[in-house]
């Protein structure tokens, strides 16, 4: 506050404060499946040593 | 996906009312109970959120776990590792404090016009650790799970069931049978993506183990 009655006091233009936007980390997204009557949800959290497709083929070659 | 019935959804914050905030420890003893915990609630159609969830973003791990818990409906909090590290001689307080973030968010936090209300479960491992613990929340009662999963699935089931809008979800013991039944194919699964079953059960894994794990829910839904 001091600053800009100095500022003002001085003559000098009032500098606008610059606008910020706070980022938001991009935010996962997950699916959903309706199976046998029940709503099932994805996980947010994404492979780390595998792709999705590796673990969906492994996993849709269970028996 | 061009998977029948399967479609993809807004970013995770936006399905508010699914999300599960889980607040348990993050060590080698706990992970049995924490695959367990898991399942169950996406068994029971909901979505955990963690704040392992993704390692990779440069947010600091607090700002992390106040937007997570604020984007969650629920919370769970298992407060059955509070005690002195062998290592250290010091107790890790992170459970307890992320159990109050939490609490915050139900007492001062709105949920949103039509919104459910904001809502916990606590847990622990054996009868009174609370009241020594944290005593503050005396007369919570919380879930006791003695170190067992399959207890665990059941006050999860619990807890969710009562939330859940459409179909509720499985009884406790025919979730577990679930879970018995994923347990016993990740040999075979761990085998496909040539890895060892102690690798796709560590830590380290986690991501790809919920990730195989939500999609096996999917495939498998008799």
């Amino acid at each position: 506050m001091s600053k800009n009655i100095s500022n003002r006091a001085s003559g000098a233009k009032p500098v606008a404060k610059k606008a910020t936007t706070e980022r938001r980390p991009s935010q996962p997204k997950v699916w959903v499946a309706e199976v046998g009557g029940y709503r099932i949800f994805g996980t947010p959290m994404r492979p780390e040593h595998f792709t999705e497709q590796q673990i969906e083929a492994a996993v849709a070659a269970l028996e | 996906m061009s998977e029948r019935g399967l479609r993809r959804l807004p970013p995770v914050s936006a399905q508010f009312e699914r999300c599960v905030f889980v607040n348990c420890p993050f060590d080698l003893d706990y992970l049995p109970l924490l695959h367990a915990m898991l399942f169950a609630i996406h068994d029971c159609g909901f979505i955990s959120r963690m704040s392992v969830e993704d390692s990779g973003s440069n947010e600091m791990r607090i700002e992390k776990i106040i937007r997570i818990i604020g984007d969650s409906c629920y919370s769970i909090h298992d407060i059955s590792r509070v005690e002195v590290s062998k290592a250290t001689s010091l107790p890790r307080f992170n459970m307890p404090f992320e159990c109050g973030l939490a609490m915050g968010a139900i007492r001062y936090g709105r949920s949103g016009a039509g919104r459910p209300q904001r809502d916990f479960l606590l847990m622990a491992a054996v009868p009174f650790q609370d009241r020594v613990t944290l005593s503050d929340l005396a007369g919570q009662d919380p879930e006791i799970h003695g170190n067992d999963p399959q207890r665990l699935v059941a006050a999860v089931r619990g807890f969710l069931s009562a939330k859940a809008t459409g179909k509720r979800p499985r009884g406790a013991a025919a979730i577990w049978k679930r879970y018995e039944r994923f347990q016993s194919q990740l040999p075979v699964l761990a085998e496909r993506l040539e890895i060892t079953l102690a690798e796709i059960q560590s830590f380290s894994y986690l991501r790809d183990w919920s990730w195989a794990m939500t999609s096996w829910l999917r495939t498998n839904f008799a």
